[in-house]
């Protein structure tokens, strides 16, 4: 149970784009009750997406990592439909890859999970500047940072009771460095011919909780995703 | 206490170290948890069965840092533009040195030396190209090493510190970046295939199949069908089979990487 909810709105759009954007709808975080947490997407809600961690463990933690698979994916599904004029042919490689990884790991964690898995999301993107190709390079390596932290983070959640056994903490861990890969890959690609350290800003990635994980992505998430019995972090 | 941690060190030193650490287990019950209290209120107790991989991990850890700081030294070595990633690579790895150090307190061991030319098969601090060919081999081995010492080995020890588990993905992942940026600064692909053909000749043992290594497990050609938990990823995603491969990374055994790294320890 969360003691400490957000109440108020959030407006967090603009620090996890990393420029002065216009003000939008926002994110709101709705106390739904004690220990719930409801972070409310863009504007209003087509679906609902219910991560229920005391009553489905490590299956709650698996759909929490496919949800943000899929909202990479979705993201590099866009990017490739109409990339940026200013797209070299090496960046348009490398999206393409990566956008493979995504669908091999969403792939793998939808089909573990089977019938448990959460159903498609909905996503929007139309605060990304697809015509600028810094604006796409930047928001691809937020994601990807954001992908890693929110597996580092969920790991402290993970049993290994239950019915998917070891294979959450085994998946995650091969899915969260090739993550990592991406993220290097993508800073990289934003100084083009001059190596910078931006690939590894620290020497210790975050590991960010659910619902600080999810309230940066829900910029482009239009389904309400319900945080449910988050556990509180563990302190050992 | 002590005399039982000196008894776990004599097992660990000299050229055995593989069996070494298979004696320490299985003369150290889990029931003899001797985490020493930490200076520092806020460091966990380390559960003994950890003690190894981290100590494995600081292994690594400190013959990457060693690595990066002599290749920074070497006058006219590393090209200027470049310094700046094998800067931020060495300062990285000093600061996940200084963790593992704090974290393992006492049970520590003592920084082995280190020979990079692996009893003179190499000179990297010589060669640009062989520089960064060990460098690469060295991350990508530590990314799957942390994988497997952290996650395959002692999966549920590790659950039950949820906190020292955090902490070692933290450094986990950064590793997996580190490994990206020296893949693409030698042309390859920052992510890897375990394709037999990409690897240099030199260092092809750190991504080869080894039938001798069948217990450690280590999957590295890219066969189909390219399987994972019992998925078959390409039909299920839609992607190539090595498409499927790049996106995850395995896991390696802690023996079969101490195994690989050895040439360039000198003494253990």
């Amino acid at each position: 149970m969360r003691a400490d909810a957000p109440a108020g709105p959030r407006t967090d759009r603009r620090a996890f784009l990393g420029w002065g954007g216009a003000s939008l709808a926002g994110l709101v975080a709705v106390g739904c009750g004690e220990g719930d947490v409801a972070l409310q997407g863009v504007e209003g809600r087509q679906r609902v997406v219910t991560l229920d961690f005391a009553r489905d463990g490590d299956v709650a933690v698996v759909n929490y990592s496919l949800l943000l698979q899929e909202l990479e994916g979705a993201f590099y599904e866009a990017v490739l439909a109409d990339p940026p004029q200013g797209f070299t042919a090496e960046d348009l490689r490398v999206f393409r890859q990566i956008a493979a990884h995504e669908r091999a790991h969403r792939g793998l964690l939808r089909a573990k999970l089977g019938r448990r898995a959460i159903g498609p999301i909905a996503t929007d993107f139309r605060t990304v500047n697809f015509d600028r190709r810094a604006d796409v390079l930047l928001t691809a390596q937020r994601m990807e940072t954001l992908g890693v932290e929110a597996i580092n983070g969920a790991a402290q959640y993970v049993s290994l009771d239950g019915p998917l056994g070891l294979e959450p903490l085994l998946a995650a861990g091969e899915i969260v460095s090739v993550e990592a890969r991406h993220a290097a890959t993508v800073a990289d690609l934003r100084s083009p011919g001059r190596a910078t350290e931006e690939f590894s800003p620290r020497a210790f990635d975050a590991a960010k909780p659910p619902d600080e994980a999810l309230n940066e992505a829900s910029a482009f998430l239009r389904t309400l995703v319900r945080l449910v019995d988050l556990p509180a972090p563990e302190e050992t | 206490m002590s005399e039982e941690r000196s008894s776990r060190r004599d097992a660990l030193a000299g050229g055995g170290r593989r069996l070494g650490f298979a004696l320490a287990a299985v003369s150290m019950p889990a029931a003899f948890a001797m985490a020493a209290r930490r200076a520092r209120a806020q460091e966990p107790d380390v559960p003994s069965e950890l003690v190894e991989l981290l100590n494995f991990a600081l292994t690594l850890e400190r013959l990457e840092a060693t690595f990066y700081e002599e290749g920074l030294r070497s006058e006219g070595l590393i090209p200027a533009g470049d310094e700046v990633i094998f800067a931020t690579l060495r300062e990285q790895e000093e600061e996940h040195v200084e963790f593992l150090e704090e974290l393992l307190d006492e049970d520590a061991e003592p920084a082995p030396g280190f020979d990079f030319t692996a009893g003179g098969r190499f000179s990297p601090f010589d060669d640009y190209a062989t520089f960064t060919l060990l460098a690469q081999a060295f991350e990508d081995t530590g990314v799957r090493a942390y994988k497997g010492a952290a996650i395959a080995e002692a999966a549920r020890t590790f659950v039950q510190t949820p906190a020292i588990l955090t902490d070692a993905l933290r450094i986990h992942s950064v590793e997996g970046r580190h490994a990206a940026r020296v893949r693409r600064l030698r042309d390859r692909p920052p992510w890897w295939a375990f394709d037999m053909d990409e690897a240099p000749a030199a260092i092809q043992r750190v991504y080869a199949t080894d039938e001798s290594l069948a217990e450690e497990e280590p999957s590295w050609a890219v066969t189909e069908p390219v399987v994972k938990y019992g998925v078959d990823v390409p039909r299920v995603a839609g992607v190539t089979p090595r498409e499927a491969s790049e996106a995850f990374d395995e896991p390696l055994g802690m023996a079969y990487v101490l195994e690989l790294v050895e040439p360039f320890i000198v003494d253990s």
